[in-house]
């Protein structure tokens, strides 16, 4: 197949009112894969994102986050203060200009200022709109904030997982902030599909809370249907058995494990090099090892523990055995085979010492990972949005600058 | 807005071959939900999705599985031995007539059947082939096992999860499979509208490794920065959660809420301790930066605590929001289905499956499309439910010769 097609987006704008992290790691997807995302911010109400975090050792310059710089590659940036009439004016050209319109604000911010979807299809009829709020557009919560770790613990994900004996922490990465701009995605790029067929945009209204309910699994129904919560369940599983994180040699190291078949068990009591294991009648069924659940944990953790995680997962994989490292970040970047060669990406500033740690999107198309280029700084496309796609005079810029309309 | 006819979905037009195993079956799912025809194919005697737990009253059964109900909803169901050359064949006539084909062999697997990604696209230029592999279809790994839970340890998403003193956990409800999921339905999308918008209208091969896509909310939370930067390898941190504060805390009832202080009202939080009375130390200036804060945590953490301990959880989770605080309760399913906000919403769907005799009351889609809504509300397919519709009047196979390809055991 031809790999010196252009990327899918390509011709496709998005005027991308997105900030902080759950939207601005959705319409990163648009722009990795070819769309023009115009980022629009303003000094007025600083993207807090772009600052703190994680900072580079020689100290923050600007806009450093390394977390910033993850979430908007391939973007364009562009500074209009939207409480400012003219800000509102220039916004609505961007939007004529453009064929998606994305938001992540909580209640009705885009309607006040004169920018929900009603006022920006007389602009542009045929505008695909997403709204993204915690709680969705309507409803009694529709003023009700988070951020990811309490989406994750509306959402019951936390509840479902975990040691009964604990307190119900959940996910500790910001889990949603990253589930549901993959949910945005989806659903801008089925409605593009849409307009592609017919010419007709529609407006997208999507709770990051309900999108993460979509993620309980058979949760809901194992209540609605048989009347029971489901269960915390540790590492274990109802459906194998062993299956656990077993701890290696080493500081707080550990391989997980997962075994679903009389066969895989008999391959794995192979390559642990305990034959009597197979013969065993505590462990001869699925039924008998998952009564029999404590005993068979000991005798893998005692042949892990003197083993490097990696070992054990490369002697298992090899004997056909589902096995791998629990990775900390030190695997992931350094250690693991696949992540840094094949996912991670660095990117330099140009005039700058500091080089960010990026990833690739998880999805290739025809093998190709597209380029990947810096997150834009603030404001440093302005002279290209407002002279070259608005047509703006050399004059009427100038002066939305001194009005502080482009701020 | 009135609408003349019946709203379908954005994907009516589009139709998906599903022979994705338990690592994909999601994706095959969210594209249903959109409107597109989803076949699923399985072998003659049911898939290991079916044998899946829970099943309905704890009873196993080929259409029992809860696992089937859910992850199969919205689809149609036929019978199909690939393995044999036969049904090989009967699959590449169905290709022919579809647009999009799920699969999470091993790579290379269906390549031996001769019903790999090249084969098929010679016989349907259109074909968007989507590939959902533990560590994608390149690689040293390439040939790697992984289940969920294997996939959730090497994306990072285990490690960080619950107490220092415990194993790391991995999350609930098999979240390296919904990610994978995520990110190969919006790569298909993108191949579809490429497929749009390029004038020869070719499809692509969508490669889609199950630990890149899991691994994104770590990259970004645990951000590989923090490792290229400073050699700082976050770990897991049980109770103590953003800014040096607590995760969670515990409310009158014993039940738990996460607690959030945004930097623009830190003023709220104060008013709210002064108006209950909970004596404290945070009157002065240095307490409203949000770095002083997070050197000095602990009194933060007990002023908070002493708020949770005199309200309820609901009563402290909409108090807390009425004032602008990020106050969210730990719900678990029961709690949900009572939800204000999402009744308000509807946003759970009843599905009626008269052969069970049970309605399938189910979390909802999770996106509001106004002009071509995404619906749930088919029952999973029964095992081969539509191998006459599929076969007969989509492929133009007589009855005769499916009887024949039955007693075969192809069909």
């Amino acid at each position: 197949m031809p790999n010196d097609r252009r990327l899918p987006l390509e011709g496709i704008r998005v005027a991308d009112f997105f900030w902080l992290i759950a939207g601005p790691a959705g319409s990163r997807v648009l722009a990795d894969f070819g769309a023009e995302v115009i980022k629009i911010e303003s000094l007025s109400r600083l993207d807090r994102i772009r600052e703190g975090g994680v900072q580079p050792p020689e100290g923050a310059v600007a806009d450093s986050n390394g977390v910033f710089n993850d979430c908007n590659t391939n973007k364009r940036s562009i500074t209009l203060n939207l409480n400012t009439p003219r800000g509102i004016e220039l916004a609505k050209e961007i939007v004529r200009r453009s064929d998606i319109v994305t938001n992540n604000f909580t209640g009705d911010r885009m309607e006040r200022w004169g920018l929900g979807y009603e006022a920006l299809r007389e602009v542009r009829p045929d505008l695909i709109m997403l709204s993204l709020p915690v709680m969705g557009t309507t409803g009694p919560y529709v003023r009700y904030g988070a951020y990811g770790n309490g989406v994750i613990a509306f959402s019951g994900l936390s509840t479902n997982m975990g040691p009964p004996e604990r307190p119900p922490v959940g996910i500790a990465p910001l889990y949603s902030d990253f589930s549901a701009p993959l949910f945005a995605a989806i659903a801008v790029l089925a409605a593009l599909h849409h307009r592609e067929r017919t010419g007709e945009g529609q407006f997208i209204d999507l709770a990051q809370a309900e999108s993460a309910m979509a993620l309980l699994g058979t949760g809901t129904l194992e209540y609605t249907v048989n009347g029971t919560l489901p269960p915390r369940p540790g590492n274990r599983s109802r459906d194998h058995c062993p299956h656990g994180a077993y701890r290696c040699a080493g500081s707080d190291r550990w391989c997980a494990i997962a075994v679903a078949s009389d066969d895989e068990w008999r391959r794995l009591c192979e390559a642990m090099q305990r034959p009597e294991l197979i013969a065993d009648p505590r462990f001869a069924t699925f039924e008998a090892r998952k009564r029999h659940e404590d005993a068979l944990d000991a005798e893998i953790a005692a042949w892990t523990a003197t083993r490097d995680p990696w070992q054990v997962t490369h002697v298992l994989q090899a004997a056909g055995v589902a096995a791998g490292v629990v990775e900390d970040l030190a695997d992931m970047v350094v250690r693991d085979p696949h992540l840094p060669g094949r996912h991670l990406r660095e990117i330099a500033r140009e005039g700058e010492s500091v080089s960010f740690m990026t990833h690739a999107q998880p999805v290739r198309l025809d093998g190709e990972s597209p380029p990947l280029r810096r997150a834009p700084l603030m404001g440093e496309h302005n002279e290209y949005v407002f002279r070259e796609l608005l047509g703006m005079s050399h004059e009427a810029f100038v002066q939305a600058l001194a009005d502080g309309a482009i701020y | 807005m009135v609408e003349a006819e019946p709203r379908a979905g954005p994907l009516v037009d589009v139709r998906v071959v599903d022979l994705a195993g338990e690592s994909g079956v999601f994706a095959g799912r969210l594209f249903a939900e959109l409107g597109a025809d989803v076949i699923r194919v399985e072998p003659p005697g049911g898939d290991r999705v079916r044998a899946r737990r829970p099943f309905i009253d704890g009873e196993p059964g080929v259409e029992r599985s809860l696992y089937h109900q859910h992850f199969n909803a919205q689809k149609r169901g036929i019978t199909l031995d690939i393995c044999r050359p036969q049904g090989a064949a009967l699959l590449r006539r169905l290709v022919r007539v579809s647009d999009v084909l799920v699969e999470t062999g091993a790579p290379g697997e269906l390549a031996a059947l001769g019903l790999g990604a090249e084969a098929l696209r010679r016989e349907q230029p259109g074909l968007i082939y989507l590939s959902i592999a533990p560590f994608g279809q390149t690689g040293p790994m390439a040939g790697y096992r992984a289940t969920d839970l294997i996939a959730s340890a090497m994306s990072g998403l285990m490690y960080l999860n619950g107490f220092r003193e415990d194993p790391p956990a991995t999350p609930g409800a098999e979240q390296a499979y919904h990610m994978g999921a995520l990110a190969a339905v919006a790569g298909v999308l993108l191949a579809l509208v490429g497929r749009d918008r390029d004038a020869g209208g070719a499809g692509r091969h969508v490669d889609v490794s199950l630990q890149e896509a899991a691994s994104m909310a770590t990259l970004q939370t645990a951000n590989a920065n923090y490792y290229t930067w400073h050699r700082h390898v976050p770990v897991r941190h049980g109770l103590t959660g953003m800014a040096g504060g607590r995760s969670l805390y515990q409310c009158r009832d014993g039940q738990w809420v996460s607690f959030v202080l945004p930097p623009p009202f830190w003023d709220h939080f104060i008013a709210w301790l002064d108006e209950e009375g909970i004596a404290h130390e945070l009157h002065g200036g240095e307490w409203r930066e949000l770095r002083y804060r997070t050197q000095h945590a602990e009194p933060v953490s007990a002023a908070v605590s002493a708020l949770a301990a005199r309200f309820d959880r609901t009563d402290l989770f909409h108090e807390g929001q009425r004032r602008r605080l990020l106050v969210m309760p730990v719900n678990t399913v029961a709690d949900l289905l009572e939800d204000a906000q999402l009744r308000d919403r509807q946003f759970f769907t009843a599905v009626d499956h008269p052969e069970l005799g049970r309605t399938l009351v189910d979390s909802g889609v999770a996106y509001r499309l106004q002009r071509t809504p995404a619906r749930l509300d088919r029952r999973a397919p029964l095992l081969g439910e539509h191998n006459a519709a599929v076969f007969g009047d989509l492929l133009g196979i007589d009855e005769q010769q499916r009887a024949e390809l039955a007693r075969a055991g192809v069909i």
